[in-house]
């Protein structure tokens, strides 16, 4: 150690160690020449008599050097000094592999800065890799409503969850005498929420088991967020009481900054508080849950035991679990999951391409540095000592690479950051932008892969080169094996190049077919608002139309809102999928499993939407009413029931599939609407509108005004002013939530969009420089071809044709492999086969037209080359 | 003609002898190679080629400190002085240096 101190401190006035061993050993020569002069030597002699003594100076020189460098690192900083001189000699070569390995880079590393904050890092609990949620097992679901009763048979017969819990999420009304109430979001828990993911209140205590008990007292547990905007921070809030909804609760704690589990909370209470709470119906799934495995136990073996348990209960309950099955899933593993992924996949060819494209040019090159290699071997040099100096030129060129392509993707996240600003994440992913020592070791990480994996390939290939041949003979004029490899890494950049292509292109049309399907309705002048009643004065399903009649009536007075009306859910934020059947003696076949979103509307909402109604009549205020049964199907859903039979006046039967205890519901169809998007994200989106007076749950108002902004002023007041006590909240434009529900296809699309440019052009670089390379190559060659009369279009179909078997296997592997990525990014598209045959072709063809062009630009020019200059050409 | 050292010399001797001819005094590197030649009767020549690089591990190991100063005809040389720990080092090789010559005659007397 102490060792190491001195060598860093003597390296450190390295400069001066030269300097004083060179003076000190002409000391000692002077001084030697001089004895002997004394005994009468001749000086000249003396001098060459010491100097023979002395031995060689330089070699004397270099070992005491060497005591202090290892020899190895002196000739690594040997092999990064002429690798530097190198890269300036050859500056063009070098900005050209510089700038296309930064460009691919900077993207990955944008990339997997965004992978790492959303899905590698997890959530911000103790163990996030144990924290599962459930799904239906089904390949896209994400969710699984579940029973109190389910629950406790998971509990009870299963061994691989060390705490399993339950939520429903709900928005709550929270208020206090002396302020206006306000409305947060939150759940219903199970009182082993929080043990779940190992957190604690900060203050206060956590819910004990007592408290689901039915009877108990009832407390809550507030979120730091409601604790500071609503309470100032109060740190003597725990014990105090607080109203929500219509009861008063205890204030037992209080979580902490940045704690929303499990979805984006804010308030906690016990499951007792719930009004309609089922302990013991099976069937009655009001639930979602959560698990946190036991330590060692595997995701697949927790899947196991839970299938074999749903399995078993099948058999036991067939009357309430007969359909249904649990999955485990991993709780960051949500919708976006295989997007990210599939933009990793994607990012990765970008690189890939790049890595072809340089270590093209690399093989381009190895011509002009055949001789020097070969000259290197005649002196002695090992192949190790060859391959090793090439492999540090390509480290150099990619650390370099790497330097500037961390600088683009600081902008890179940046850009993206901006793209998604304003949506909703779920809670652990908000503001995490940010890079840290996992992003910057992958930075390291690719620049030496990249290294290696564009640099050895040419490494290898020049240091087997014969030495005498190479230096014999003028190497430019053959056509080595560098032209084999040149071809297969063209292949496989076109390949890749088009795999991206064709991605980019599969999600471009998604993307471009929810756009289209959005415009049916028109949603730039319509606005959502949530109204929260108090709940203890709106309780009946008669109470709660009754006070959604009598707002929409005075809202419909006011001349500056053009159109009322409500709706359960309005479209593109979702809707519950249940169960539809038709009237049996007309449906063509069985199939139970067939579900459609259930909405239910008021007079108006396709006037609202500016929706003509394709077919039928809409809803009248009479309808719903007993005998007056009637429900409004989209066109998706007339395409999935009935195909080419007319529906007008069939009879259909919807059920909550989740709560048996819903009477299901039966109208004959009296319209036929076109198809409003209601899912995020579906191909297929039945819908099925019932009037809202047949199941007025609650529900949202849609209004439709030329001047939203003043819109919400005046429905604020007008409900103020004969409502005084409900809460007007979510005035927000109904393109919010369009843009909310598919930003996923514009940011991705656009992402892959930009790759899949960005390997077309790399590609298109690589294959001309490639090319133009080979042209420059064989100069000589065309001037001699040239003057013994070869005609300019021979000349050209000389450079052409070599490169055409190149382009067509890189072109058919390319397709195999689009095949594979249309599997892929399957989930996510939307209206869009993944082999739809108008991309592939047309993409393949693109890219097959700008190699072409790659190709003959730099033959044209060969082509045009005068004989007698290129007889010249050295 | 002397031994030109180091073909063949033990490991590690040359600066054992180094350091011991520093024990006398400090000296830039052509005393101690003339020390070593006159002290051994002229049987030890030390060859610069190994001085030099000999003298670098020496200061590696922090056993002989290097300063500049005049040498007695006035030119300025490179002077090595013995550090405390080099003389401790002294004391320690010249101990095992004994023990090994011993162990080396005994083989050699043996029948």
């Amino acid at each position: 150690m102490r060792d190491f101190i001195r060598r860093i401190r003597q390296l450190i006035h390295w400069r001066r160690f030269d300097d004083d061993l060179a003076e000190e050993m002409a000391f000692h020569r002077d001084m030697a020449a001089r004895e002997r002069e004394e005994q009468g030597i001749d000086p000249n002699a003396a001098v060459r008599a010491a100097h023979r003594t002395f031995g060689s100076g330089a070699l004397a020189a270099d070992q005491a050097r060497d005591v202090w460098i290892p020899v190895g690192l002196r000739d690594l900083s040997a092999d990064v000094r002429f690798a530097f001189r190198l890269m300036w000699r050859e500056r063009a070569f070098t900005a050209t592999a510089v700038s296309t390995l930064a460009l691919a880079i900077g993207m990955s590393n944008t990339v997997y800065t965004v992978v790492n904050a959303m899905i590698l890092r997890g959530l911000p609990v103790a163990h996030p890799d144990r924290i599962v949620m459930f799904n239906d097992g089904s390949p896209n679901s994400q969710v699984l409503n579940v029973s109190y009763r389910d629950v406790e048979d998971w509990r009870a017969a299963t061994a691989s969850f060390a705490e399993i819990g339950l939520f429903s999420n709900t928005m709550f009304t929270i208020g206090d005498e002396g302020r206006s109430p306000d409305v947060v979001g939150g759940s219903y828990v199970s009182t082993s929420i929080f043990r779940l993911v190992e957190e604690r209140p900060m203050l206060g205590r956590d819910f004990l088991p007592a408290d689901e008990q039915a009877g108990a007292a009832p407390v809550v547990i507030l979120g730091y967020s409601v604790w500071t905007s609503r309470y100032g921070s109060d740190p003597s809030i725990v014990g105090k009481t607080m109203r929500v909804n219509n009861t008063r609760a205890t204030i037992i704690g209080v979580m902490p900054r940045g704690f929303r589990f499990p979805l984006v909370d804010d308030l906690w209470l016990p499951v007792s508080a719930m009004s309609g709470l089922q302990r013991d119906k099976r069937d009655v799934r009001q639930f979602r849950a959560g698990g946190r495995l036991v330590e060692g136990i595997s995701m697949s073996h927790a899947q196991a035991e839970l299938a074999a348990l749903t399995e078993r209960l099948a058999r036991e309950y067939p009357a309430t679990n007969r359909n249904f099955r649990a999955a485990v899933l991993p709780y960051t593993g949500t919708a976006t999951h295989p997007m990210f992924l599939s933009l990793f996949g994607a990012v990765s060819c970008v690189l890939l391409v790049a890595c072809a494209n340089v270590s093209n040019l690399l093989l381009a090159r190895s011509g002009r540095r055949s001789r020097e290699i070969s000259v290197r071997t005649a002196l002695g040099a090992t192949r190790w000592r060859v391959v090793r100096q090439l492999l540090i030129e390509s480290v150099l060129l990619a650390s370099i690479a790497g330097a500037l392509g961390f600088i683009l993707s600081v902008a890179g996240v940046k850009a993206f950051a901006y793209s998604v600003r304003g949506i909703n994440f779920a809670y652990w992913y908000n503001e995490r932008w940010t890079m840290d020592h996992r992003v910057f070791a992958f930075v390291c990480g690719v620049c030496v892969a990249s290294a290696f994996l564009f640099g050895l390939v040419p490494a290898i290939h020049l240091s087997r080169r014969d030495v005498h041949d190479a230096i014999k003979q003028d190497a430019r004029t053959t056509a080595g094996p560098s032209h084999v490899w040149a071809d297969v890494l063209l292949v496989a950049e076109i390949g890749f190049a088009l795999m991206l292509l064709v991605g980019a292109g599969l999600m471009m049309r998604s993307f471009l077919a929810i756009y289209r399907s959005d415009l049916t309705a028109d949603a730039s002048q319509v606005m959502t608002v949530s109204l929260r009643p108090p709940p203890a004065k709106v309780t009946t399903a008669d109470e709660r139309l009754a006070m959604y009649r009598r707002i929409e009536a005075r809202l419909r007075t006011n001349p500056a809102l053009a159109a009322v009306t409500v709706a359960s859910a309005p479209p593109y934020i979702g809707a519950p999928m249940w169960r539809i059947e038709l009237d049996r003696r007309r449906q063509t076949s069985e199939d139970p499993t067939r579900r459609a979103s259930f909405v239910t509307i008021d007079r108006g909402y396709f006037e609202t939407l500016d929706v003509r109604l394709v077919r039928g009549r809409p809803f009248t205020d009479d309808d719903g009413m007993p005998g007056h049964e009637a429900v409004i199907v989209n066109q998706q859903f007339v395409t999935m029931f009935f195909g080419d039979v007319d529906p007008i006046g069939q009879r259909l039967c919807a059920s909550n599939p989740d709560n048996r205890t819903v009477a299901s519901l039966c109208a004959p169809i009296v319209g036929v609407s076109p198809t409003v998007r209601q899912q995020f994200m579906s191909d297929l989106d039945p819908v099925v509108y019932f009037p809202l007076r047949a199941n007025p749950i609650s529900g949202m108002l849609l209004i439709r005004s030329a001047d939203l902004h003043s819109a919400a002023t005046i429905v604020r007041s007008e409900v103020q002013a004969i409502e005084p006590d409900i809460v007007v909240w979510r005035l927000m434009p109904l393109e919010t939530w369009m843009e909310q529900s598919r930003w996923g296809h514009r940011v991705f699309g656009t992402m892959f969009t930009v790759f899949a440019v960005i390997a077309l052009v790399l590609s298109a670089v690589g294959i001309y420089a490639v090319t133009a390379y080979s042209v420059v190559e064989r100069t000589k060659e065309i001037g001699i071809r040239m003057a013994l009369g070869a005609r300019a279009s021979r000349v050209m179909a000389l450079f052409v044709r070599r490169k055409l078997p190149a382009l067509g296997a890189g072109l058919a592997l390319g397709m195999g492999g689009a095949f594979g990525v249309g599997r892929l990014v399957r989930s996510m598209l939307v209206q869009t086969s993944p082999t739809d045959a108008l991309t592939l072709t047309s993409l393949g063809g693109l890219l097959a037209g700008v190699a072409m062009l790659a190709v003959v630009v730099p033959a044209l020019r060969a082509s045009r080359i005068d004989p007698t200059v290129a007889l010249r050409h050295e | 003609m002397g031994t030109t050292v180091p073909p063949d010399l033990l490991p590690g001797t040359l600066e054992l002898l180094i350091l011991k001819s520093l024990a006398a005094g400090s000296h830039h590197g052509y005393g101690i190679a003339q020390r070593l030649k006159t002290v051994s009767d002229d049987l030890l020549h030390v060859g610069e080629s190994s001085l030099y690089p000999a003298l670098q591990r020496l200061l590696l190991k922090g056993w002989v400190k290097a300063e500049w100063g005049a040498s007695e005809n006035n030119r300025r040389a490179r002077y090595y002085r013995l550090t405390g720990t080099g003389r401790k080092q002294l004391a320690r090789e010249r101990a095992e240096f004994d023990r090994l010559i011993v162990a080396i005659q005994k083989v050699l007397n043996a029948t």
